[in-house]
């Protein structure tokens, strides 16, 4: 017995050796990088305080020179919330923007409340391919009433990707907005989208921030009030989302690196996702893999181009409010984290690909990819230490502090960023209680998605097929769970636990 | 077998830390509380002036009493009232929009805001020229004219939106100027746009439409499509057979279609002939059914093996022949796509217009 | 004496709120100045306004959410709208009047005209 025992606190001090330095520089190097995005992202936010981009916007509008935005959702199954969806999307404030649902074989009565929401008449039915779909669509709809631009076209169900580029097939309009069926949107959302358009004519792609709807007050489609959620767990990936999207995506747009685009809120150059062919169906993380492919395409042409990032909060979402269906959300995103990343590895350290192949990738594989292992690791090489009376104080320390206390210091960052860029002014007691949750973060939550997130891998690698599960929604209006072939993949938090693994 | 680590680099490195928390809260308090104060401080200075400052902005100043007060505010609170004027500017216009100037001119701060306009601080400059602009005088151009070519991009906006409330015409050149792509910082086009938004830009953008460079060209193409000046016709179908840039074309073709007329159906036929590309070809059905009033003039491009281009050619046979009640025919061999735009055409009844009621604009 | 007829302000700029309300009422009316969509919306069904003036680009409920949830829920509701915004193409003043709009002011705006046109909405001469 005292054997093993000896065994083990051999094999456990020789592990702890080789590997605490690697270790404590992982964390410390992945957190300050994050500190230098998010410094990156206030910096240039600063230089357009939220203020003047509002003018901007306005000013957009009055020159009548706005480039014109397809708004395109894919549904399933939708039949509580989507009137209401579809109103408010009908609603954006914007000259020139039509909306095109996919109702991708819902068997419930979607397409009925909105033929009879919009008094819907059937057209015919043409299938432009200019990107070639599985699954063409069997009829299309207009609202008897042209002004009210919304086209709903029918289709058997093929999945979220292929629904949408039937939509870009079917759009009309030079720029492109993929949106979840659920996504609620500011009424200045397409200004603030079609405004790098507007600005840079090499820009081919902007992504936008993601906020969580949980205990925010909604009404008729529009958050009104923004809160905190009540519960936790939503709570915390307030913090999360806070920390990871505005600013670390900022961050990597402003290096013209932004590798990430959430398909719950991503606006494209039509003619360059017919270029590049669309979204991929049988992608996991087709998001990720479209803006991939995009990188790809214009370099290899060598042609200039831009994709950038808003950071005013004109998206929101419902993020789960339980852990099963969380774990099945952070599951799902490193399993297509991880296939995609090693779908394009020609990527990785290409000289053709630059800073993407140098900076940005390596960071996702090392920082995004491996984190949950190394977290994972170190936590179990760090209790395993203890129990055997290998790690002394200062180990114990130093430790804490790379993960825990740095995780701590860009959260708060991140909020003071956050407070210098949008002037929202939050109530004091709602921005206490987003530094409150931050440190409820470390203690808990990482670990538990950092076993999420090890388990999609895992499924991904022994080639277990992806079951998509249900998630059944708490949020505003109440509505029937949707199966999500429908519901993009949540917007990965950068670095969500790059740092923080006890 | 212990792990090694310097004691001091760990103690450094958890104080430092810990100070950083401290620090970064401190900031974020400071921040709020100096929000706050700043904004009730203003709003002390404001506070007896409400009443005068509202009585001058609508209107209900008939003696001049309230400007007057406005006027004689002690020196070391003009900053504020000026920037609460400066605010209410933006959305007056008319009478009330002089009466407040008069009151900024008063003050003298023309010289003031110039010197502004060169200042190092480019967020200083930016707002020294939009204030400018706001005078409404077209005498203050060349203090806004060096701005096109300001190093920060806000400040180069700020400078075309001034010379738009400006509305002088040798502003509205150099702004076609500042589009031209050798010069590193050229302008968006729709920020352009608002530096060319007066009648006073005609003659500038007229000139711009031969400009030897294909982006100052759309530039003027694209003003005139939202303007209308006919006078610019002429120079725009000249330009428009020569042009090689299909992009420049694509505004070009539009601009004709708002400002030409019947003799230009058989050149823009030519652009929307098969040769051209996609983007041009649409733009050229569009500006047809401007100009042109007789539908038959789309029956080939109905059956066309572009998509994109039988729908548009569809919606402009659409457009000529519905009214409501009657169904356009469908010829024969149209496209798909087509068809379906004829559908929606059959739909679309003529929009309503209300009169629109003068001065409102 | 008649009751002084009420008109609804909306407009999340506190200075032209301010402009707006002072104006209409020195013109005689009776006004509710708010200050977001949501409380526009709850105003115009509880209260009982003549005219309501909306801006179009208020974040949150905008000025045509607010215009389009009255039509559809009070179809028969007699207050007259008035949308205020910085849009100046023919088209997006159409789809305003298609969702129910009475009439629109473009910004920037002469106080004097707005008050006409509230008037002429209102009914007075």
């Amino acid at each position: 017995m005292t054997d093993v025992l000896e065994i083990l606190r051999t094999g456990v001090a020789s592990l702890l050796h080789w590997l605490a330095w690697p270790l404590l520089v992982y964390f410390l190097v992945g957190n300050v990088i994050q500190l230098l995005l998010i410094g990156l992202a206030t910096a240039d936010s600063m230089d357009r305080p939220a203020r003047q981009r509002r003018e901007g916007q306005v000013r957009l509008l009055a020159s009548r020179s706005v480039p014109g935005i397809s708004v395109i959702a894919s549904m399933f199954n939708e039949e509580v919330g989507i009137v209401e969806v579809a109103s408010s999307m009908l609603a954006l404030n914007h000259p020139l923007h039509e909306v095109i649902l996919v109702d991708d074989g819902s068997k419930d009565a979607t397409f009925t409340v909105l033929a009879q929401a919009f008094d819907l008449v059937e057209i015919p039915n043409v299938s432009i391919e200019d990107i070639s779909v599985r699954e063409p669509p069997i009829s299309t709809f207009v609202a008897r009433d042209t002004a009210v631009r919304l086209t709903v076209l029918r289709k058997k169900n093929s999945g979220r990707a292929d629904s949408l580029n039937v939509g870009v097939n079917a759009a009309r309009e030079d720029l492109v907005l993929f949106v979840d069926a659920d996504s609620l949107l500011d009424p200045r959302a397409l200004l603030s989208v079609a405004q790098p358009f507007a600005d840079d004519e090499r820009t081919v792609a902007v992504g936008g921030v993601i906020r969580a709807v949980n205990g925010c007050t909604v009404m008729h489609g529009r958050v009104v009030s923004v809160r905190p959620a009540r519960t936790w767990l939503p709570r915390i990936q307030g913090v999360e989302y806070l920390r990871a999207f505005n600013l670390g995506r900022a961050g990597w747009a402003r290096m013209n690196s932004l590798l990430l685009i959430s398909g719950a809120f991503g606006t494209f150059r039509r003619d360059v996702l017919l270029e590049v062919g669309g979204l991929d169906p049988s992608s996991i993380g087709e998001d990720f893999e479209l803006v991939l492919r995009i990188h790809k395409r214009m370099r290899r042409l060598r042609r200039p181009y831009r994709v950038r990032f808003v950071t005013e909060p004109i998206c929101w979402t419902e993020v789960p409010s339980t852990l099963r269906v969380l774990s099945r959300q952070r599951s799902r995103w490193h399993r297509g984290l991880w296939e995609t990343l090693w779908q394009h590895k020609d990527m990785l350290f290409n000289p053709r690909y630059g800073r993407l192949g140098f900076l940005a990738l390596p960071h996702y594989w090392l920082f995004e990819l491996f984190a949950p292992l190394f977290e994972a690791g170190g936590l179990v090489l760090l209790v395993l230490g203890l129990l055997l009376g290998l790690v002394n104080t200062d180990l114990l320390i130093a430790f804490a502090v790379v993960s825990y206390l740095l995780s701590a210091v860009v959260t708060l960052f991140a909020v003071l960023g956050e407070e210098l860029i949008t002037h929202r002014n939050e109530r004091a007691r709602d921005v206490a209680s987003t530094i409150l949750a931050s440190v409820v973060e470390q203690f808990g939550y990482r670990q538990i998605t950092v076993w999420f997130r090890l388990r999609g891998w895992w499924a991904s690698l022994r080639g277990t097929e992806q079951v998509w599960g249900v998630m059944s929604r708490t949020g505003f209006g109440g509505q029937l769970p949707s199966v999500p072939p429908n519901k993009a993949l949540p917007p990965p938090p950068e670095n969500a636990a790059g740092e923080g693994s006890r | 077998m212990d792990v090694v680590l310097p004691h001091v680099l760990v103690q450094g490195l958890l104080w430092v830390s810990l100070a950083t928390v401290a620090a970064l809260l401190l900031t974020i308090a400071v921040v709020r509380t100096t929000r706050t104060l700043t904004a009730a401080m203003s709003a002390r200075v404001l506070a007896p002036l409400a009443d005068d400052l509202l009585a001058v902005s609508t209107g209900e100043d008939p003696t001049g009493e309230a400007a007057a007060r406005l006027i004689d505010v002690p020196r070391r609170h003009r900053a504020t009232v000026e920037r609460a004027i400066v605010a209410r500017l933006e959305f007056l216009r008319g009478t009330t929009a002089r009466a407040l100037t008069d009151i900024l001119e008063a003050w003298g701060v023309r010289s003031r805001w110039a010197e502004r306009c060169r200042s190092p601080w480019a967020q200083r400059r930016a707002v020294a020229v939009s204030d400018v602009g706001l005078l409404h005088d077209e005498a203050l151009i060349d203090v806004v004219i060096p701005l096109l070519r300001d190093r920060s991009r806000t400040v180069r906006n700020s400078a075309v939106r001034a010379i738009g409330r400006l509305q002088s015409a040798r502003g509205a050149a150099m702004v076609l100027d500042a589009c031209a792509t050798d010069s590193r910082s050229h302008l968006p086009l729709w920020v352009a746009m608002e530096g060319l938004a007066f009648p006073g830009a005609e003659a500038a953008v007229a000139e711009a439409i031969a400009h030897p460079c294909s982006r100052v060209r759309t530039a003027a193409a694209h003003a005139v499509t939202l303007w209308g000046w006919t006078s610019t016709a002429t120079p725009i179908r000249h330009a428009l057979t020569l042009e090689p840039e299909a992009d420049t074309r694509v505004h070009q073709v539009r601009a004709l279609g708002v400002v030409g007329s019947g003799t230009d159906i058989e050149l823009l036929m030519e652009m929307s002939s098969p040769q051209s590309p996609r983007g041009v070809r649409v733009a050229a059905i569009g500006a047809l059914a401007e100009v042109c009033g007789d539908p038959e003039t789309f029956s080939t491009q109905l059956t066309d093996n572009d998509a994109i281009v039988s729908r548009a050619a569809a919606r402009a046979y659409g457009r000529h022949r519905s009214t409501p009640g009657v169904q356009p025919t469908v010829p024969a061999g149209a496209s798909m796509a087509a068809i379906q735009e004829l559908a929606l055409s059959r739909l679309r009844a003529p929009a309503v217009r209300l009169p629109l009621t003068e001065g409102g604009r | 004496m008649a009751e002084p007829l009420r008109v609804l302000v909306a407009e999340d700029d506190p200075d032209i709120r301010e402009v707006i309300a002072f104006k209409l009422g020195r013109a005689g009316f009776f006004v509710r100045a708010v200050a977001d969509g949501a409380s526009a919306h709850h105003e115009l069904f509880h209260g009982d306004y003549a005219v309501a003036v909306l801006d179009v680009m208020m974040p949150g409920l905008s000025g045509l959410d607010v215009l389009a949830t009255y039509r559809e829920s009070v179809p028969q509701g007699s207050t007259k709208i008035l949308l205020l915004t910085a849009r100046a193409r023919d088209v997006d003043v159409d789809a305003g009047f298609a969702a129910g709009a009475d009439d629109y002011v473009i910004k920037p705006f002469v106080p004097g005209e707005l008050v006409h046109r509230v008037n002429a909405l209102a009914g007075r001469s």
